[in-house]
């Protein structure tokens, strides 16, 4: 019985290290912000004066929306955004976000060290001169 | 004595597992979405919603306080997603569009997000979340999706 119960134990465990894999190839651990746009046109974003990498994190039927890397998750973070020639600029605030410890275990550790625990809201393209 | 330590690491791994599980069976591992009360039919990424899944919401109205501030709308109505589809292909997004009755004519698109503090649930799934998803019953904070984007067509 114990025997049993250890083979499923490690099999869990076994897929836990998995889903750590999978979260690093999906760059899920990286800071960043979103920024959605209704068109799939490329775009260029730069985030306080410096250029940003971005990749595509999800394709909808009418919302494309593109996950720009942060370096630095300051709070106030200064996003520009161009696409077609057309330029457009706004300020964003991230909260820090309490940790839910028992949701995140030693990841909220991580993310301490990495002064990554900050939530930021979308940045929708077509919203931001509004 | 590592094999015993990665044992009992495991085990717990296990135990947790399972207290998510039932956590997800108390959820009939559903993620609900507030919509305007429109007329014309659902269709969540591009496919018809089962319309017997759409349930209205005012009870829930009620409980998450107008979390969705985004909704310009004073009644909503709910769509109970299969969790089992949406979160564990690991869909962070999901539109939803009210179309007409053709099928085609999209009267309004909604962009939702799931809740962004909830990126790392698949790994919590197995390691965090047993203890985490019972704290959570009491939150009702699990599976919140948050409207990034509304558009209305003419």
């Amino acid at each position: 019985m114990i025997k049993l119960i250890s083979i499923v134990s490690l099999a869990c465990l076994l897929s836990s290290c998995a889903t750590i894999v999978n979260i690093d190839n999906n760059k899920s651990w990286k800071m960043g912000i979103d920024v959605v746009t209704e068109s799939p046109e490329p775009i260029s974003v730069t985030v306080n004066g410096r250029e940003a990498r971005y990749y595509k994190l999800y394709e909808g039927e009418a919302y494309y929306v593109n996950r720009v890397i942060l370096r630095k998750p300051k709070r106030d973070l200064d996003i520009s955004v161009t696409q077609n020639g057309v330029t457009k600029s706004r300020t964003y605030h991230g909260d820090k976000v309490k940790g839910l410890f028992w949701f995140t275990g030693l990841w909220v550790l991580l993310d301490h060290a990495k002064g990554t625990l900050r939530q930021y809201p979308a940045v929708v393209y077509e919203d931001m001169d509004l | 004595m590592l094999l015993r330590s990665i044992t009992l690491f495991a085990i717990g791994c296990l135990a947790s597992s399972c207290a998510t599980v039932i956590h997800g069976w108390n959820h009939k591992f559903t993620s609900p979405v507030y919509i305007g009360d429109r007329s014309g039919k659902v269709f969540v990424e591009g496919k018809e919603f089962d319309i017997k899944s759409v349930v209205s919401g005012a009870d829930v109205k009620t409980k998450h306080n107008n979390y969705y501030t985004y909704s310009t709308t004073v009644t909503t109505t709910t769509l109970y997603f299969d969790e089992a589809v949406l979160v564990f292909p690991k869909q962070k997004y999901v539109t939803v569009e009210i179309r007409d009755t053709d099928d085609v004519t999209v009267l309004e698109s909604y962009l939702f997000r799931r809740d962004p503090r909830y990126a790392f649930f698949a790994l919590n799934f197995f390691i965090g979340a047993g203890v985490g998803s019972i704290v959570d019953l009491g939150d009702n904070l699990a599976y919140d999706w948050e409207l990034v984007a509304y558009r209305k067509f003419n």
